[in-house]
């Protein structure tokens, strides 16, 4: 039974099983119930056949006495089977209905000649002779027609009795309708009601455990949706079929994020291989400049002609290193971020506010805009305004003078997007495949670490930065979450 | 109040002074003497009648042939069942008379308006039903011709007034009507040792 409650898919299919059996029942007891309800008009066909048999039998008893002076002294026997000639000639016409005549205290002229039987029926059934006597004798009181519907066991049994003006003699017919009175009709209410009740209940746990399954589903793919986002949530246990599946997915949950952390691990350590191995190239060759400028310097310092280009030399390699060096310990001290929701365009403008001044000393005209200025998203706007600064001194690198370069904020869905179109050439299809790779530049004196730092800065709270082809120029887009992002913890 | 006993007492002396008209037989049961005085009406009438064809004589040969078993059952003292046989036997007897109004084109009470000879043929159909079930019950071998007999009459009571001849659907009708009552009388006779059912 537990296990019955708990797989509400299999509750569902027994609730509709009820159901279906319950209705279709209900729906042959109606069909059976109207039917039964047709037998007031039975009734009313019943009588008006009876009354004109009735009427017809009493007629011809009239023929029959006048036309006989002697009829008044013929013994009963005689009468008799005359009469049983006028009721078997007359109701030939009715089937199913017998009668015949009472002159109390004798019943006479008994027939019933539709009677389904070889042997003809000549004696009033006794089951009926009490109601056919009360009937007659009704009618011989009133000296009119008497109409008595009886019931039986099964059958429902109509009387009609028509006596003469002296109130000697009355014709009488009867008609059974067989089968037509149900001695089991309370029980038969009752099964209806449990059947009437057994179908709204299977109907009503039918929509219960739909509606349950329903809200079940949407609660698991409501947690997938989050899953995607964060691994470290997990999915509240249930009590039925979908806490399996929930159980399932948590358990694909704690793998995947296993999974991550390993590959994390082995993306950082193929990351340290290549960092060392940049890092060991972009050494040596301030290193080799500056041993090659201090040989020179030895041979001349014997010759005494030591010139201060040549200091000037070491000193730019060795400013060189030290920039790498500074850019590195950026890299390396990135703080987790602090993200707030808060609105983007006012970092923005603080941004073009701290570049502007040197825009225009290259001629060029930095604008901003905003579809709706006041946009909201989760970012840390410390590390927001590093990336944006970045992107925009690349932009005012790459424009040729005068060139133009936009800043534009723009809503899209679950995101807000800030982008940064420079007026420069673009870039080609290999500078794109290595753009945001450690080292890799295409500026004179760049150390390729500003774009991989200013992406781990986005990334590292819920954005991105992404590079968007464009006809004109380069297109960096800045995507913020509108959502709060938990970083996943490192392991 | 003087003068209306007065009046009543005179009523009384008229009655009894003028002459009284044959009163009908009473009701109940045959006694020998009327059953007797009945079979012997019949046969004068028998003897005095002139069958005027085949169909009269027919119908007088059947009632003589009744008249003479009821006189055989009025001796054994089976009254009711001698009076049956009687009144058969006078049913008969009518066929030969209403043959006779055919030829004479009409009944002493003159012609039957055609409405009702319908109406009455109506009346005949539904005792020809009765016929085979009286025949049954008679139990009488000399009859089973009636039943067919009473339906040719019928036949040509209907052909008649389909061509408009009221005196012919009448006479016919009631031929056809005298020999169902033929049997009804016969069937009744055969009763007299059975009792009543129902």
């Amino acid at each position: 039974m537990n296990r019955l409650l708990q797989n509400r898919l299999l509750l569902q299919l027994l609730f509709t099983s009820v159901a279906a059996v319950s209705v279709t029942a209900l729906s042959a007891m109606l069909i059976a119930e109207a039917i039964r309800s047709a037998e007031s008009v039975v009734l009313k066909e019943t009588n008006q056949v009876l009354s004109t048999a009735t009427s017809e039998l009493q007629q011809q008893y009239l023929y029959r006495v006048i036309a006989d002076s002697a009829w008044g002294s013929l013994p009963l026997s005689a009468k008799d089977l005359s009469l049983r000639a006028i009721t078997q000639t007359a109701l030939r016409a009715y089937p199913g209905v017998e009668g015949g005549f009472y002159a109390e205290p004798d019943f006479l002229g008994y027939a019933f000649p539709t009677h389904d039987s070889a042997l003809a029926k000549t004696d009033v059934p006794s089951a009926e002779r009490n109601w056919i006597e009360q009937t007659v004798k009704r009618s011989l009181q009133n000296g009119g027609q008497a109409h008595q519907v009886f019931r039986g066991r099964s059958d429902i049994v109509v009387i009609e009795a028509t006596a003469d003006n002296a109130r000697s003699i009355s014709a009488w017919t009867m008609k059974r309708l067989a089968g037509r009175n149900d001695p089991n009709i309370q029980k038969r209410g009752l099964l209806l009601l449990a059947l009437g009740l057994a179908a709204l209940l299977s109907i009503v746990g039918t929509l219960a455990t739909g509606i349950s399954l329903q809200r079940g589903v949407a609660e698991v793919n409501k947690g997938l949706s989050r899953l995607e986002k964060d691994f470290e949530y997990r999915l509240s246990p249930r009590s039925d079929e979908l806490g399996q599946i929930s159980q399932s997915i948590n358990r694909m949950a704690i793998a995947r994020g296993q999974l991550e952390t390993e590959l994390r691990r082995e993306d950082r350590l193929r990351a340290i291989g290549r960092l060392a191995s940049s890092l060991a190239h972009e050494i040596r060759n301030p290193l080799n400049s500056i041993r090659l400028t201090v040989q020179l310097l030895e041979q001349k310092l014997k010759t005494n002609s030591i010139r201060p280009q040549d200091l000037a030399i070491i000193k730019g390699e060795v400013d060189r290193l030290n920039t790498l060096v500074t850019d590195l310990l950026d890299l390396q001290r990135t703080r987790q971020p602090r993200p707030e929701w808060q609105t983007v365009l006012p970092v923005v403008e603080h941004c073009i506010s701290l570049l502007h001044k040197q825009a225009e000393a290259q001629g060029h005209s930095l604008t901003t805009g905003a579809h709706q200025p006041d946009l909201y998203a989760y970012f840390d706007s410390q590390q927001l305004t590093q990336a944006l600064v970045n992107l925009l001194l690349n932009a005012i690198q790459a424009t040729p003078a005068h060139g133009r370069i936009q800043v534009y904020v723009d809503d899209r869905n679950d995101q807000v997007e800030i982008i940064v179109q420079d007026g420069g050439a673009g870039l080609s299809d290999e500078q794109r495949e290595h753009l945001f790779e450690l080292f890799y530049t295409t500026k004179p004196g760049g150390t390729g670490l500003g774009l991989a730092i200013s992406r781990e800065l986005m990334r590292s709270q819920g954005g991105d930065l992404v590079y968007r082809a464009n006809e004109t120029g380069a297109r960096f887009v800045i995507q913020l979450p509108k959502e709060a992002w938990c970083q996943p913890q490192q392991s | 109040m003087v003068v209306s006993c007065s009046a009543a007492v005179l009523v009384c002396i008229m009655q009894l002074l003028l002459p009284q008209p044959p009163r009908p037989p009473r009701p109940g049961p045959p006694d020998a003497r009327r059953v007797a005085d009945h079979i012997a009406d019949i046969r004068r009438k028998i003897e005095n009648i002139q069958p005027v064809n085949t169909t009269a004589r027919r119908a007088l040969q059947y009632s003589r042939s009744y008249l003479q078993r009821g006189e055989t059952f009025l001796g054994s003292q089976r009254l009711f069942t001698a009076d049956r046989f009687a009144a058969a036997a006078d049913a008969l007897l009518h066929i030969a008379e209403h043959q006779e109004h055919l030829r004479s084109n009409g009944g002493p009470k003159g012609t039957t308006p055609m409405e009702e000879v319908r109406r009455h043929l109506e009346r005949v159909y539904f005792q020809l039903q009765q016929a085979d079930y009286f025949l049954t019950e008679a139990h009488d071998k000399e009859a089973a011709s009636f039943p067919k007999w009473a339906r040719d009459f019928y036949q040509i009571a209907m052909r008649a007034a389909e061509t408009g001849d009221a005196v012919a659907a009448d006479e016919n009708a009631k031929c056809a009507e005298e020999v169902v009552r033929a049997l009804e009388n016969l069937a009744q006779a055969a009763t007299e040792n059975s009792g009543v059912r129902g």
